[in-house]
């Protein structure tokens, strides 16, 4: 599943790596983890919405922790004098696919087999759930030492990001969230669906091309349907972190057939546009994935280095994120781009 | 500024060089670290620093032989409790390397 929620991270969400170890820790000592399908839930079912919120970089240092992730949602559950019926992720793309299930392997809650982006993203008005114009509070956000904090109520989805991204950073720039709690009917309505066993399969497909040694970046593109952009090696990076985000841009020189071209890539923690032969041939809310050439594996923006063998793929984006009202909130403007939306996939 | 003074030594299967660095500036290399404090009488010290790149170190790892345990001490506390030192290490590599472990409370703001 780590490998599968790293290539959907589409650059970003941060490494799962020690989410991945934690809760092979918490299986080690006994616990486990149930998932659970959307359609199980019930109408009136309050659904925990968790995440690690914060900078990638800082989670390399400060290593996420499971006791941690659940502190939140037993503040949000104090808050609302209301038990949580299960939970699920913000974000399936990256370390945060993970967190609904170190807090289920802690407080035996099931994981509901779905998320808010089907990717990873980097601000609270991206979600499904902003899309859909649903209650952007409470917030309830726990760092590691005893700070609790909660945002009771936000005039908007942006306001509820600012506040809490304020908060976040004044303890550390990371923390563990439980965002606004959602009814089963809202995660059934406006829940980006089935997302965690996609990324199981995702997951799954990559280690088993690999063991038949057929070429894993082709079973990624066979599961998700995807379309392979380019593939090259990587000629130059430009990184650097501005205002919380890590933004930069890439350039991948072509090896075989496409020599003398160049793919380029920008990115604000997500990769969010990629130029083929200086015109933009994708761009969000596809996912724009850069994998390992030989391994299949995901490149994310923090370690794409100098050298290394690539294939840019694009996934396509979920139906929802492509309307006009998803792009508003997820599209290429909404990331600073003076472009209209770029796909390779069929409207 | 003080001169910065370093050795680096690399012990290779075949052969064995020894440097003295003032700064970035090679004052000796030799084959052993004797010749090199022979060679350097009384310019060694203060020494600032000794680097040590070996594939005995490679073999070793890769062997499972001549590996001595050591203590691991991380300053961190309160982050990052849920994952001790070696969490990821082979299992029988962890087994004969890693000695106690302690965990106590730093800094951990960045």
């Amino acid at each position: 599943m780590a490998i599968g929620a790293w290539i959907l991270g589409a650059g970003g969400g941060g490494s799962p790596y020690h989410s991945f170890l934690n809760i092979r820790e918490l299986y080690e000592q006994g616990r486990r983890v149930m998932l659970m399908d959307p359609s199980a839930l019930n109408d009136d079912d309050l659904v925990a919405v968790v995440s690690n919120m914060g900078a990638p970089l800082v989670g390399q240092e400060r290593l996420c922790d499971p006791a941690i992730a659940v502190k939140p949602v037993r503040a949000m559950e104090a808050h609302l004098g209301r038990a949580f019926r299960a939970v699920m992720s913000l974000e399936i793309g990256g370390g945060n696919a993970i967190q609904p299930l170190l807090v289920a392997a802690l407080t035996d809650l099931p994981v509901v087999d779905a998320d808010t982006m089907g990717r990873a993203y980097p601000e609270a008005q991206m979600t499904s759930f902003a899309i859909g114009g649903l209650r952007p509070y409470p917030l309830t956000l726990s760092d590691i030492r005893d700070n609790e904090v909660i945002v009771s109520r936000a005039a908007s989805w942006k306001w509820m990001e600012r506040i809490s991204r304020q908060v976040c950073t004044e303890v550390g720039s990371i923390a563990a969230t439980c965002k606004a709690p959602r009814t089963g009917k809202e995660v059934k309505e406006w829940g980006i669906l089935h997302t965690v066993t996609k990324a199981i399969a995702l997951g799954g497909a990559v280690p088993d091309a690999r063991r038949r040694h057929a070429d894993p970046v082709a079973a990624v593109l066979e599961l998700e349907r995807g379309r392979l952009l380019f593939r090259g090696r990587v000629a130059d990076v430009d990184r650097r972190t501005t205002e919380g985000f890590l933004r930069g841009s890439a350039r991948v020189e072509g090896l075989d057939g496409d020599r003398t071209l160049e793919f380029r890539l920008e990115f604000q923690n997500e990769f969010a546009v990629g130029f083929y032969d200086g015109k933009p041939r994708v761009t969000v809310p596809d996912l724009i994935c850069v994998l390992d050439t030989a391994s299949g594996e995901a490149i994310g923006t923090e370690t794409l280095r100098y050298g290394q063998r690539v294939t840019v793929v694009a996934l396509p984006a979920p139906d929802m994120q492509r309307t006009a009202k998803g792009l508003e909130h997820v599209g290429p403007r909404a990331f600073g781009y003076d472009l209209d939306y770029v796909s390779p996939f069929e409207p | 500024m003080a001169i910065m003074k370093r050795i680096g030594i690399d012990v290779g299967g075949t052969n064995t060089d020894a440097v003295l660095f003032e700064n970035e500036r090679v004052v000796a290399a030799v084959n052993s670290l004797n010749a090199l404090i022979h060679k350097t009488e009384g310019r060694i010290a203060p020494l600032d620093a000794v680097m040590i790149g070996t594939t005995h170190f490679t073999n070793a790892v890769v062997q499972r032989r001549n590996l001595t345990r050591v203590a691991a001490v991380r300053i961190g506390l309160p982050a990052s409790a849920s994952l001790q030192p070696f969490v990821d290490w082979p299992d029988d590599l962890a087994a004969r390397v890693r000695g106690r472990v302690f965990l106590v409370k730093g800094r951990p703001r960045v």
